[in-house]
């Protein structure tokens, strides 16, 4: 005989915990936007009521257009390697080249024999991620002390090619992220670079003096994973102190991309961490 | 930020830009397919439906009005009556979606690694005693019941957010669980 409080208990301890189908779920994801932006391409192209030939072409060429250019992956660290989906390499970077006291892990190129190593796990408890940790220093002063993660865009973006990639075609980008910074702050930047390569320091040369696009992210980060949207045109902006020559159209920038970077300072000595995940552009 | 000033956000900003309903399918998909596995336990049907419920929300997103519901409670009400669909039909198409993927002729992208995640699933389900016990209970109910003995006792809702989804009074919702409790007492009594 079953009382009331029985069936009560047989449907709570019933609940099925734990079922995912992330592939099946990125795959619907995907198609859905596809669908999204096509359906939003012919509503506006319907406003201004072009010929049928011409939406035909438009409609089809677009939608092409879309599937190729809705997303791409810059890296979802799922091989759990140093490169990313088109051969560009994660790498730390910090202060110390200047004279700075910031230190970073992974190890940064020169430092010391591990290089960059992905950690696990990633988003969503699987995978891998970038995770940076560290402080930095007092040496360089308030401002000037720093640490970061770079991705260069693909195998010939950095030394000795240093070839930019026209993004254009895209919003923005996109990431997870989670993390302790402390009292630090964590930027965005989107830098600009030439064609050559400073061999000395096995860079590409920066057309900024490093005033680069940015956007403060700090207060995106918390200790559980959290999308960051960064729209190109809209979210970034060079910093006050740009010299005057070298200020420069948002438009350039995206025309000829050659890493991103994450950038932390004024963590006054503390000890931070940032876990970056599935990178996209949209 | 609360969680239904964040959804608003997202919703506001998902209407005049796709790209923000990635945001919101990522947030609530795991939590809409479990109410359906619940409701039906069988994942293939689970995941046509979740396909569908998706794609009704983000074509019927710019009719949200925060005001009427939560988004959660939304696209349970929207996943609601894709399972009553499926339960008159006995047999389920996620027929809005299909049909606009013909019009573009795109196809949903199948692989071998994405079948086997399908395959492993429906094993979890099958294998779970506890959930087959109860769904075959429950398979012994209307559907007024099993709809709502779901949603307050699987999925651990409170009876004010079972009368969003449903859009039923409280009262209301109470005497459903309850006449669906007495029910289950009689016909497993017998």
């Amino acid at each position: 005989m079953y009382d009331e409080n029985e069936l009560i208990k047989i449907l709570t301890d019933a609940k099925i915990e734990n079922i995912k189908i992330d592939k099946n779920r990125e795959n619907i994801k995907s198609v859905l936007l596809k669908l999204a932006y096509y359906k939003k391409e012919e509503k506006s192209k319907n406003i201004f009521k072009i010929p049928l030939i011409y939406k035909y072409i438009t409609a089809v060429a677009g939608f092409f257009a879309l599937i190729f250019i809705t997303f791409f992956v810059i890296d979802n660290m799922d091989d759990g390697d140093r490169f990313n989906r088109n051969g560009g390499i994660w790498s730390t970077y910090s202060d110390r080249h200047q004279g700075g006291d910031s230190v970073v892990w992974p190890t940064e190129y020169g430092y010391g024999r591990d290089g960059f190593i992905m950690s696990s796990p990633g988003y969503g408890n699987k995978g891998w991620a970038v995770r940076v940790t560290g402080r930095t220093g007092y040496k360089l002063g308030y401002n000037y002390n720093y640490l970061g993660v770079v991705v260069r865009f693909n195998s010939k973006s950095y030394c000795p090619e240093c070839k930019g990639t026209n993004i254009r075609k895209y919003n923005g980008i996109r990431f997870k992220i989670k993390g302790n910074l402390q009292q630090g702050q964590l930027f965005f930047i989107l830098p600009y670079e030439s064609e050559n390569c400073i061999s000395e320091r096995l860079t590409c040369e920066s057309l900024t003096d490093y005033a680069d696009y940015e956007k403060d992210i700090s207060n995106y980060v918390k200790e559980d994973w959290q999308t960051v949207m960064i729209d190109f045109r809209k979210d970034l902006s060079q910093p006050f102190w740009v010299k005057k020559d070298k200020i420069v159209d948002i438009e350039k920038v995206l025309e000829s991309v050659h890493l991103f970077k994450w950038q932390y300072k004024n963590g006054n000595g503390e000890i931070m961490e940032i876990w970056i995940d599935d990178v996209e552009l949209y | 930020m609360r969680n239904d000033e964040i959804d608003k956000q997202l919703v506001e900003r998902a209407k005049s830009d796709p790209i923000y309903f990635a945001e919101i399918f990522d947030k609530y998909y795991n939590l809409i397919l479990r109410y359906i596995i619940h409701r039906i336990g069988d994942i293939e049907v689970s995941k046509d439906i979740a396909a569908e419920t998706f794609y009704k929300a983000l074509n019927k997103i710019s009719t949200y009005h925060p005001t009427t519901a939560p988004f959660s409670a939304w696209l349970y009400r929207i996943a609601s009556n894709e399972i009553n669909y499926f339960f008159r039909r006995k047999k389920y198409e996620p027929v809005s979606l299909d049909s606009s993927l013909k019009e573009i002729n795109l196809q949903i992208p199948s692989s071998i690694d994405i079948e086997n995640e399908l395959i492993a699933a429906q094993e979890m389900i099958d294998n779970n005693k506890k959930y087959q016990m109860a769904k075959e209970m429950l398979y012994k109910l209307p559907e007024k019941y099993q709809e709502v003995l779901v949603l307050r006792f699987m999925e651990d809702l409170k009876i004010v957010e079972i009368s969003r989804i449903l859009g039923k009074s409280e009262g209301t919702v109470k005497s459903l669980i309850s006449r669906g409790i007495d029910k289950l007492k009689k016909i497993l009594n017998k």
